[in-house]
Formats: structure tokens, sequence, C-alpha cells
């Protein structure tokens, strides 16, 4: 059980997560690395949890995984709707709220 | 055990990288359902029973295959992948590499001792309906209510 280890696996999932939300083209692509994330951050909260000893880390990644889960539906529904009238989901070719 | 925990944790790297390299969305889905995967995997070494197997069910079992539906209804025909061009690629993985280094350097001041907690589900209960945090989870709850209708509203074809 490598703590440190586990610490630099964490970070290098959000690099990867920051890497893909900046560079993606497609809105499902955006949200796909958006998970990668959420899971890293969820995986250091439940790593210094075990480190310092406090039980309410566990409990943010109860709440973190019900949250992710809640804003991917709303962000994958937005998607298909927005396919639905521009028959496109890249991210840079949807200016409906442009004015 | 040394071994296995070494090869979840590369497998869980190697997925996560394959999930952002990869140019097929669809692929892209399955090696982040890999790499959620194996985070599971690693609460359950943590000892996080409860954690490891709500995190395997609900990621693995709900929100990929979400995903999956979600990639096979948006693209305009079926025998056409959904192309993952990627956009400057190169400031942002400049951005990424230095965020990286940065919590680097922030990891180098923590002082990490295995302290371990209780492996009981019981102190999961405790903190969560003997404590303050019965109202955040009651508000969670209609939270998530309130998100599956509007989802439903928002993709229902009129």
């Amino acid at each position: 059980m490598d703590l440190k280890a586990l610490f630099y696996l964490s970070i290098f999932l959000f690099s990867l997560g920051l890497y893909g939300v900046l560079s993606r083209r497609n809105a499902l692509g955006i949200l796909i690395s958006l998970e990668l994330i959420f899971n890293s951050a969820n995986l250091n909260f439940g790593l210094f949890s075990f480190a310092w000893g406090d039980p309410s880390g566990v409990l943010t990644i109860i709440f973190g995984i019900s949250i992710t889960a809640l804003e991917i539906v709303v962000g994958f529904s937005i998607i298909i709707l927005l396919f639905r009238l521009r028959r496109t989901s890249n991210a840079d070719e949807i200016e409906i709220l442009k004015g | 055990m040394k071994l296995i925990f070494f090869l979840i944790f590369l497998l869980t790297g190697l997925s996560g990288l394959m999930t952002v390299l990869t140019k097929d969305l669809f692929r892209s889905a399955l090696y982040l359902g890999l790499t959620l995967f194996g985070t599971g995997l690693l609460y359950l070494f943590m000892g996080y029973d409860f954690v490891g197997w709500t995190q395997i069910l609900v990621y693995v079992g709900g929100v990929v295959l979400l995903m999956i539906f979600t990639i096979m209804l948006a693209r305009e025909s079926i025998m056409r992948p959904l192309e993952n061009t990627v956009r400057n690629p190169f400031t942002s993985g400049l951005f990424a590499i230095l965020i990286f280094l940065l919590l680097l350097l922030v990891g180098k001041t923590f002082y990490f001792s295995p302290i371990g907690l209780e492996k009981d589900i019981t102190f999961l209960s405790n903190l969560i309906f003997q404590s303050k945090y019965v109202i955040p989870f009651e508000i969670l709850s209609i939270l998530l209510l309130v998100a599956f209708m509007g989802a439903i509203i928002l993709s229902k074809r009129d």
C-alpha cells in the first residue's frame, strides 16, 4: 500500500483529464475527460482520508459519485438535444448562445 | 499482493492515458470504464469495501453504459465512427504538464503515514445519520430527483 504512488496516480489522471478537456473538440469527449478529473479528485479524497484517519473523505467520495452521475446525465441529455438541433456534437460549431 | 497492486496501478494509469489519446470516441469511453474499474479496485485495496463496489456499480455499470448509448445516438450514421479530433494539442499539453509539475510540488509538502480507517461499514452510516451530514444527504437525494426529471424533459421528443 504505497500512498505516495497513489497520490502520483491521482495527479497524473488529473493532468490527463485537463489535457482532454482543453484539447478535445467533441463535447462528448470533453465530458469523458471531465469524468477523469472527477475520478482523480475522488481518489485523492479517499487517499487523504486513509492517510490522516479522517472518515469524512469517504463520505465525500459517496457524495461525489452521485453528483458526477447526475452531472453526466444532464450533460448528455443537453448534448443529445443539441445534436438533434444542429446535427453535430462539436463544441466549437455550436453557437446558439452567440446572440 | 504487492504485484497485484502494481498491476492495478499500471492498468489505471495506462487506460487513463488511452482515454485521452484514442481517436475513436467509443473506445475512449471503454477505456474510461477500465480506468474507473481500476480506481474502484484501488479503493478495495485501501479497505473501503462499500465505496469500491459502489464505484464499480454506479460508474462502470451506469455511467459508462449511458456514455456508450449517447455516443451511439450522437453520430450521423452507424457506419461512421464518431471522430474525436484534437484542437491545439501542444498548448493544452503544455498546460497539463505545468499543472502536473505544480501538483507534484504541492505533494512534496505532505507527509503520508498510513493510519487507515476502521473497515466496518457502520462508520459510514454513523457518519451520515448520526452527525451533521444528514441534511446534505437529503438535499442530495432531492438534487438527484430534479436532475433526472430535467434530463427526461430535455431529451423528450415532443
